[in-house]
């Protein structure tokens, strides 16, 4: 009788352990949808600042070459204008 | 002892599944923290972002300027040396004709080489000449002529070296009459035009003077026309 007792007993306690793992209190479907929507902007965002900065940067190479150019361009003149003075 | 096992199977089970529960599922504390953490990453993305687009606003405006800076000051230099660049230009494709031609035109047409020449002095004289930018297009340039000249030259023109008149009795006539020169001495004209760089005057030549004998003695018009012109001074 004692045996089936302590089964019985066993049976509960593995029921109860199995309802509290089934409903513990995790995250709603609607707030993992959330984060993950989260995440997918953040990811986005990554790759938009990453273009921008080539952007940026490919700018920033072009200017440096035509300042070195306009640089000449007016030291020829300069030179040209004392030549003809 | 059949029940004692099964209960000892459910307990194994039973432990599985809340490990593995424990281990798939996320706590509303990790939700939170993950949440918080990426809401705080896409400000700071969205913040950078405004930044950027900021900065490249400045640059695009600032590459505007320059173009413009870069515009007007490169008209200002045409303004200045576009008639010279002008000369230059046209000197070189006259330049480039000749190379592009065969020895034998190239040779008919040797007195424009030494009309070459002089243009390039003349463009050399001018103030501009002095910039920097047309140093390495002269030196090229020069160097075309000389090739031009020294092709010119062929392997079978002659050089002569005159001597004294007491001695040698050399004049043009005398020396257009050599039997290893042209053995004709009305030929002389063509030693007179090959050597105008160096004879002004045909009936003065002097001692030690080196002159190029042009390998063919037949005159060409404007040779012709150089000792018609000579003739009619003389008398």
């Amino acid at each position: 009788m004692d045996k089936y007792r302590n089964a019985l007993l066993t049976f509960l306690l593995a029921g109860i352990a199995l309802g509290f793992a089934s409903c513990s209190s995790g995250p709603s479907e609607e707030e993992l949808a959330q984060l993950d929507a989260l995440k997918a902007e953040v990811s986005s965002l990554q790759k938009e600042v990453a273009s921008k900065q080539t952007i940026k940067s490919d700018l920033q190479k072009q200017i440096a070459d035509k300042e070195a150019n306009l640089t000449q361009q007016q030291n020829e003149l300069k030179e040209a204008q004392d030549l003809l003075k | 002892m059949i029940v004692r096992k099964l209960s000892l199977v459910m307990l194994l089970l039973v432990a599985c599944v809340l490990v593995s529960s424990a281990q798939d599922k996320m706590t509303k504390e990790e939700w939170q923290n993950q949440i918080t953490q990426n809401t705080k990453l896409r400000d700071d993305l969205r913040t950078q972002l405004n930044g950027l687009n900021k900065d490249i606003d400045s640059l695009n405006a600032y590459n505007a300027s320059l173009d413009s800076k870069m515009k007007s000051t490169a008209d200002q230099l045409k303004q200045l040396t576009g008639a010279y660049e002008a000369s230059i230009a046209d000197l070189n494709s006259k330049i480039d004709a000749l190379t592009n031609l065969s020895d034998a035109d190239l040779y008919a047409r040797k007195a424009e080489i030494d009309q070459l020449q002089a243009a390039k002095d003349d463009l050399m004289k001018q103030k501009l000449a002095g910039m920097k930018r047309y140093q390495s297009g002269f030196a090229s340039m020069q160097s075309k002529i000389d090739a031009l000249k020294e092709r010119t030259k062929g392997p079978n023109e002659k050089q002569y070296t005159v001597g004294t008149w007491a001695k040698d009795r050399d004049c043009l006539w005398n020396i257009a009459k050599k039997k290893d020169i042209y053995a004709n001495a009305f030929a002389w004209p063509k030693i007179w035009q090959g050597n105008r760089d160096q004879i002004k005057d045909p009936d003065i030549i002097h001692k030690g003077q080196v002159l190029k004998i042009p390998a063919d003695p037949t005159l060409t018009d404007a040779e012709k026309k150089a000792t018609r012109a000579y003739w009619s001074k003389k008398h």
